[in-house]
């Protein structure tokens, strides 16, 4: 209806239950423009005094959201802060966390970096079985994850798997990422649809009140600190200014990262071989 | 620990790398308790032997602890307390001085029962707590000597909020977010605001104006001011589109 379309489409399928489309071509790579969007998402679940369930897809089968940009376009997110007093990456993904919204991530395509830290920021995950490459491939680019991944890892899949998750920087299937407790489940991609709705219409015709109040005291157990996920994000923004992380990123722009659509989605599984002509 | 709370308080009153203070209780349980009725009542004792009188317009010179309480008020950073546990006749009248009071949720007491002893709140209960919930309902609090539950402090307004989760965490929160202001525009309003029922209105107008202005053609606010057009991410923007499916489904 208007001549750029926006990035996050809300579709209110019931008062109680919204579905978010992410649709940002090429590749849904995460920079401002997906962190504003969730921010002014954010700002209407908050408002919404009905909402019970939010499920987030993606309108690209091939990448749910790619990863953080690194060309320079991720704007203030880690300097201005948000409502929590937290920068605004860190704020969004600890407001996700923190509401009295049920937030579901159901996952086709790639899912990397700080794509992967917003699916651990929800509070369940469905992959499809098929069609799944998730990981933290941060460490193989000279950094390391800065917006919550080692802090929800281990809680979610052990130390021993958050540590061969996060230093062998590697994709991750649907299977895999199931047994190892990285996604809730995987699903057959044909069913994955039904089965996500079908769950999320369940919760959100139980009470608001319930859904809260159980949610909130999960989260006194499970969630990191504020102060843990900020040292996170303030460490890996000195590690993007090393000079051998400079050199990596340099060496993956060229090869075609954020523009190469073949290269986007197999980058992670070369980062071994990265020096090799 | 008097001492020891005058002596910190002024170390960060007097230092610029530190915007915001947070008070919170050490021992689990309890953020401060009270005085020790043990020791209030040798004073007493001794202080009856003295033979000593106080007329009503003697001018008292300041314990550590009215230095402490001065302090919270009068430096020019926000000074948050973080009501960890029991908080009561001194404890609470000290975090009356703070700017900020946050508890958290527990099976705990806030307040001021010194009426039950034949006293009365010594150090600030009877003048703070009227300027805190007004004058009615500081009469009844202080009248009743019944302190309240974290949740009742909340409604009544002793205490700003009650949390489900950790004081701190929250006081953490509010704190890093000041943090994140200029110093110059906090430590501007913590003085207007602080100073608005002990100065007449058309002073405070006046003051308010001056300080208005002169944050207005300083350096910091002007980059805040010419940086928010552009820069501002939760500025209203169509980054998000909405449908509305409701109708269409059973």
């Amino acid at each position: 209806m208007a001549e750029s379309p926006a990035p996050l489409r809300v579709i209110e399928e019931t008062p109680a239950y919204w579905r978010v489309v992410f649709d940002y071509p090429p590749f849904n790579i995460v920079d401002a423009t997906i962190f504003q969007g969730l921010q002014d998402l954010l700002a209407r679940m908050d408002a919404s005094p009905s909402l019970r369930v939010v499920a987030f897809e993606s309108a690209n089968p091939e990448f749910y959201l790619a990863h953080f940009d690194l060309t320079g376009k991720t704007g203030n997110i880690t300097t201005a802060v948000g409502p929590s007093g937290l920068p605004i990456l860190t704020d969004t993904f600890v407001r996700l966390t923190r509401s009295p919204v049920v937030s579901i991530a159901k996952i086709r395509g790639c899912v990397r970096g700080a794509s992967s830290e917003f699916v651990l920021a929800c509070d369940m995950r469905f992959a499809s079985r098929e069609n799944t490459l998730l990981g933290q491939p941060e460490v193989g680019v000279g950094v390391h994850p800065g917006g919550g991944g080692t802090e929800r890892l281990p809680h979610l899949v052990g130390r021993g798997r958050a540590l061969e998750i996060v230093l062998g920087a590697n994709d991750f299937d649907g299977d895999t990422a199931e047994r190892y407790g990285y996604v809730n489940r995987a699903l057959p991609d044909a069913e994955l649809d039904a089965f996500v709705d079908a769950f999320a219409r369940r919760i959100a015709s139980f009470e608001q009140r319930a859904i809260a109040a159980a949610k909130n005291l999960i989260n006194q157990v499970s969630l990191p600190s504020a102060d843990q996920l900020l040292g996170a994000l303030n460490s890996f923004q000195t590690a993007l200014k090393w000079p051998e992380t400079q050199q990596r990123i340099q060496i993956l722009l060229e090869r075609g990262l954020q523009r190469d659509s073949d290269f986007e989605k197999q980058w992670p599984a070369l980062l071994g071989r990265l020096f090799e002509a | 620990m008097g001492d020891a709370l005058t002596e910190a308080l002024d170390g960060y009153a007097g230092d610029p790398n530190v915007r915001v203070v947070v008070v919170t209780g050490g021992a689990p349980g309890y953020f401060i308790r009270h005085f020790s009725i043990t020791s209030l009542l040798s004073l007493a004792e001794s202080l009856r032997a003295s033979g000593r009188e106080w007329p009503e317009n003697a001018t008292y010179n300041g314990g550590f602890f009215d230095k402490a309480m001065a302090l919270c008020e009068s430096m020019s950073k926000p000074v948050i307390a973080a009501i960890s546990g029991t908080c009561l006749a001194g404890g609470f009248e000290f975090v009356l001085s703070c700017d900020l009071r946050i508890a958290e949720d527990g099976e705990y007491l806030i307040g001021l029962p010194e009426v039950n002893l034949g006293l009365l709140p010594g150090a600030g209960g009877t003048q703070r707590l009227p300027r805190t919930i007004g004058t009615p309902a500081a009469l009844m609090h202080i009248l009743m000597g019944d302190p309240v539950s974290p949740r009742e402090a909340a409604r009544q307004g002793l205490v700003h909020e009650t949390v489900s989760g950790k004081a701190l965490d929250r006081a953490m929160e509010i704190a890093r977010r000041l943090s994140s202001y200029t110093p110059e525009a906090v430590a501007h309003i913590k003085r207007l605001v602080r100073n608005a029922t002990e100065m007449p209105l058309a002073q405070g107008l006046a003051l308010e104006r001056s300080l208005f202005l002169r944050l207005c053609i300083s350096e910091p606010a002007l980059t805040r001011m010419r940086s928010y057009e552009g820069a501002n991410i939760t500025s209203p923007s169509r980054s998000i589109e909405v449908e509305t499916r409701s109708a269409s489904r059973g």
